[in-house]
């Protein structure tokens, strides 16, 4: 957990250059949840990083595909979309959080299966 | 300002039901206490025991269990199997009185006038004739381990315990997504959930089979509540109000046959969701005023109680949120929308959120069944749908004063138990 812990604030400091408000939200508890829940488990440590590394890659570009769709819709600037972005933004926020983590832990699981044979 | 009131305090049970999870997602992880099915002084308790199997035209299943029942490990001289047909229109009353015939501890009852009200009616019938000091239960499509009963009863020897729940792993997941998809549910209920309750002392809820309870106790409760559709949350209550507690023992594995389509999971889920609604109006109040619970337990049995109500308060959350929208602007509305989205992400899946789904699947080794996680959500949405359905359904019955429910029966195929014992 520890080193896990260590390469959880290295992205998140990179990252903040980058993001800022709820996409940096979501790339923390991404890697808050990773940190409790993925690293404690069995399996190789090179395959924990390198999802932490991946989860923190898939969440900059779906935040940045997501603010660039947002940026467009705010050009249009109509009520309903704005309405849409606030009632539907918060979960097109996180919904990349659970299909990253679940596929992450399937790949360590099968490692972790492979190195027990 | 009434609007805002709403939705701060429906965000707050929200994350009370998202640190809910997450603690039990950390306690499956980090709690390794094992639970020991032996006596002090390594002896093992074995206490005269009575099995209930109620079944309504299960000629596809009923000739499984009832052969496994006969391959179970426990004494035969301290083991009674009550079978009770309740009104079948099809060949389970032939099948069931020819194995019995071969076997002096099977009994079978037949309901063919008085039956077809139901599980609870079944089984208060079959109680009737039951001598054992454990009542068992298990419904007529599952398949127990062999030394199940053992396991079950050794925690009997707490004076304290009235009752046992084991563990339900899906039969026929590999039919199709459907069953996929409840084995994962059944992993994150039990293996998770219903662990941690137990580990931390909370209320593990009995699940209608799989289970039993010390004979006097459920006799002096009266049996089964037949008006109730989720009797087996309803005698969780009951058994916690008189000052007893439930244990789970995961090590003590049964395997069922989960419903294989949609409109079956539609019924059977209503059909929870009603029964628990209806708990929750039951056992609210007396949980709140219990002598015999600790605060930690009435916490959790509020949670438990409400818990089929979470879909109902997520789809009135955003809609207040998107009323605050419009009417108003509000610095609370802005605040609680974030933890609203992480609490409703993190607590979807059929109340199995989707991080106690995955950890334990992982800790069962399930490596392909952890890629069909993020599908839970769409689970959710049409739990979401059912739970309204259900709320409005009780609401009506209540307001017309027409309590009589109906029983729609899950239907079950007798599928292969070969895949299951293979996986081990």
């Amino acid at each position: 957990m520890l080193i896990g812990t260590i390469f959880a604030i290295f992205f998140l400091c990179l990252l903040s250059q980058l993001l800022e408000g709820s996409a940096l939200v979501t790339i923390l508890v991404f890697n808050m949840l990773s940190i409790i829940l993925t690293f404690p488990l069995k399996g190789p440590l090179w395959c924990k990083i390198a999802w932490l590394g991946m989860g923190n890659l898939i969440g900059i570009v779906w935040n940045l595909v997501r603010l660039s769709l947002i940026m467009a819709a705010t050009g249009i600037k109509t009520e309903p979309l704005s309405l849409v972005n606030f009632i539907l933004g918060p979960v097109t926020d996180f919904i990349w959080l659970v299909p990253v983590w679940s596929l992450g832990l399937s790949v360590l699981s099968s490692l972790e299966h492979q190195g027990r044979r | 300002m009434m609007l805002n009131i709403v939705f701060i305090f429906v965000v707050m049970i929200m994350l009370a039901y998202l640190i809910r999870h997450y603690i039990f997602t950390i306690v499956a992880l980090y709690y390794h206490h094992g639970q020991s099915y032996h006596t002090h002084q390594n002896m093992v308790h074995q206490p005269t025991v009575s099995v209930l199997i109620p079944a309504h035209d299960e000629e596809r299943v009923i000739g499984r269990i009832l052969q496994r029942m006969t391959e179970l490990t426990y004494p035969k001289d301290k083991l009674q199997i009550i079978v009770i047909d309740d009104a079948s229109t099809d060949r389970t009353s032939e099948i069931t009185d020819k194995i019995a015939e071969k076997h002096e501890s099977m009994k079978v009852v037949h309901r063919y006038h008085d039956g077809g009200k139901g599980k609870s009616a079944a089984l208060n019938e079959g109680l009737k004739y039951a001598t054992g000091e454990i009542i068992y239960c298990f419904d007529a499509d599952y398949y127990p381990q062999h030394d199940i009963l053992e396991k079950l009863t050794a925690h009997f020897t707490d004076s304290q315990v009235g009752a046992v729940q084991g563990r339900v792993t899906v039969l026929n997941e590999p039919s199709n997504l459907v069953t996929r998809l409840v084995a994962l549910e059944r992993i994150g209920g039990y293996r998770v959930d219903q662990k941690a309750r137990d580990d931390l002392q909370l209320i593990p809820q009995f699940g209608g089979t799989v289970g039993g309870f010390r004979s006097h106790l459920i006799n002096s409760l009266g049996g089964w509540d037949p008006n109730m559709l989720a009797e087996d949350t309803d005698l969780t209550f009951r058994v916690y109000l008189s000052g007893h507690k439930v244990r789970y023992v995961n090590e003590a594995e049964c395997y069922e046959e989960a419903v294989e389509d949609w409109r079956s999971y539609w019924h059977q889920r209503c059909r929870w969701a009603k029964g628990h609604m209806q708990c929750a109006f039951k056992h609210l109040w007396p949980l709140m005023r219990s002598k015999n619970l600790r605060l930690r337990e009435k916490v959790d049995g509020f949670l438990l109680l409400n818990v089929y109500f979470v879909p109902i308060l997520v789809g009135l959350a955003w809609l207040f949120g998107a009323m605050i929208f419009f009417t108003q602007s509000s610095l609370w509305a802005t605040l609680c929308w974030g933890p609203l989205s992480i609490a409703v992400y993190s607590a979807t899946g059929n109340f199995a959120p989707f991080f106690e789904v995955g950890i334990g699947a992982y800790l069962d080794q399930r490596k392909e069944a952890c890629r069909l996680i993020p599908l839970l959500f769409l689970v959710f949405l049409y739990n979401m749908v059912i739970c309204m359905k259900a709320f409005l359904d009780l609401c009506i019955s209540k307001a017309s004063g027409n309590n009589r429910q109906r029983w729609v029966k899950t239907c079950h195929n007798g599928g292969d138990i070969t895949w299951e014992m293979r996986k081990g």
